[in-house]
């Protein structure tokens, strides 16, 4: 008696290799969903240069006081008034140095407050002394 | 004329060799992307309307509320380190290697500045140059 060879089909099965793949994507989605990995970048002068490449005078002086409240150039100002005053300083000078100077008993928060509002009019020359600069260039540590 | 038709049928299949091509690519797109956070200490971050992708490997100084400092130089864990003067040791570690070397600064919204600007002067007197303040986006949840 002859007996009959069922045939096999020669097939890799690849059906669940989407399931496999579409759980990683979705693993790797939300990962990265829920990974903060964006901010606001700020360049330090660098070790052998000057923390103020522009003398203080020529410079938009912004002090944040402890109570958030902001004097620019010496002048009270709200944060919401701060683009409309820099704007077109920038326009007549786009290098135009501006220094923050904050309190040192005021919030993180009101510092990038006025970080941010700088970086959306387009300030390129931002300096933020540290207490130590501040004293080396004559400029009154804010309470 | 009458047309005959063909007797052998199609067997219906859906082709689903390609979609595993593609859902691979997708992987490897998100994998490339994802920056895993080496700090999951919960704080509140600062919220900013600007922002910029941070550098994949940078290190992480981490400041809780109550002034806790935490580190890590881009490819570990944050481990604790003790106040002011660890971390300017941490940080002075990192840069003797690679004076470009990016920095993080991951401070809670309720930080006072002080202890910012004490870190500010730590990244400067090393010679680090580039710092990213890590913040939330505007309307993100």
């Amino acid at each position: 008696m002859k007996i009959r060879r069922r045939e096999i089909p020669v097939e890799i099965p690849t059906a669940s290799m989407a399931d496999v793949a579409f759980l990683l994507i979705i693993f790797f989605l939300v990962a990265s969903f829920y990974s903060v990995t964006r901010g606001i970048q700020f360049s330090l002068p660098k070790h052998d240069e000057a923390a103020l490449t522009s003398e203080p005078e020529a410079a938009v002086l912004i002090e944040i006081a402890s109570d958030r409240s902001l004097t620019v150039d010496s002048r009270p100002m709200a944060l919401a008034d701060l683009q409309g005053y820099i704007g077109p300083k920038l326009q007549r000078n786009p290098t135009k140095s501006v220094i923050l100077q904050t309190a040192l008993d005021a919030p993180y928060q009101a510092m990038t407050d006025v970080f941010d509002e700088l970086r959306q009019v387009g300030v390129r020359n931002l300096v933020i002394p540290t207490s130590t600069e501040l004293e080396m260039y004559g400029l009154r540590q804010l309470k | 004329m009458r047309l005959k038709r063909s007797k052998r049928s199609l067997a219906p299949v859906i082709p689903t060799a390609s979609m595993a091509d593609i859902a691979f690519l997708l992987i490897i797109f998100f994998m490339v992307t994802t920056a895993f956070t080496l700090d999951r200490t919960p704080m509140e971050l600062p919220t900013t309307a600007q922002q910029e992708q941070t550098a994949k490997g940078a290190a992480v100084i981490s400041i809780t509320a109550d002034d806790t400092f935490r580190f890590s130089a881009g490819e570990e864990d944050v481990r604790l380190v003790d106040g002011i003067g660890g971390l300017a040791e941490a940080i002075r570690g990192v840069t003797a290697a690679n004076r470009l070397h990016p920095f993080i600064i991951k401070a809670d919204r309720r930080v006072k500045y002080r202890v910012i600007d004490q870190v500010l002067e730590q990244l400067r007197s090393a010679g680090a140059e580039d710092v990213t303040l890590l913040s939330r986006g505007e309307g993100a949840q």
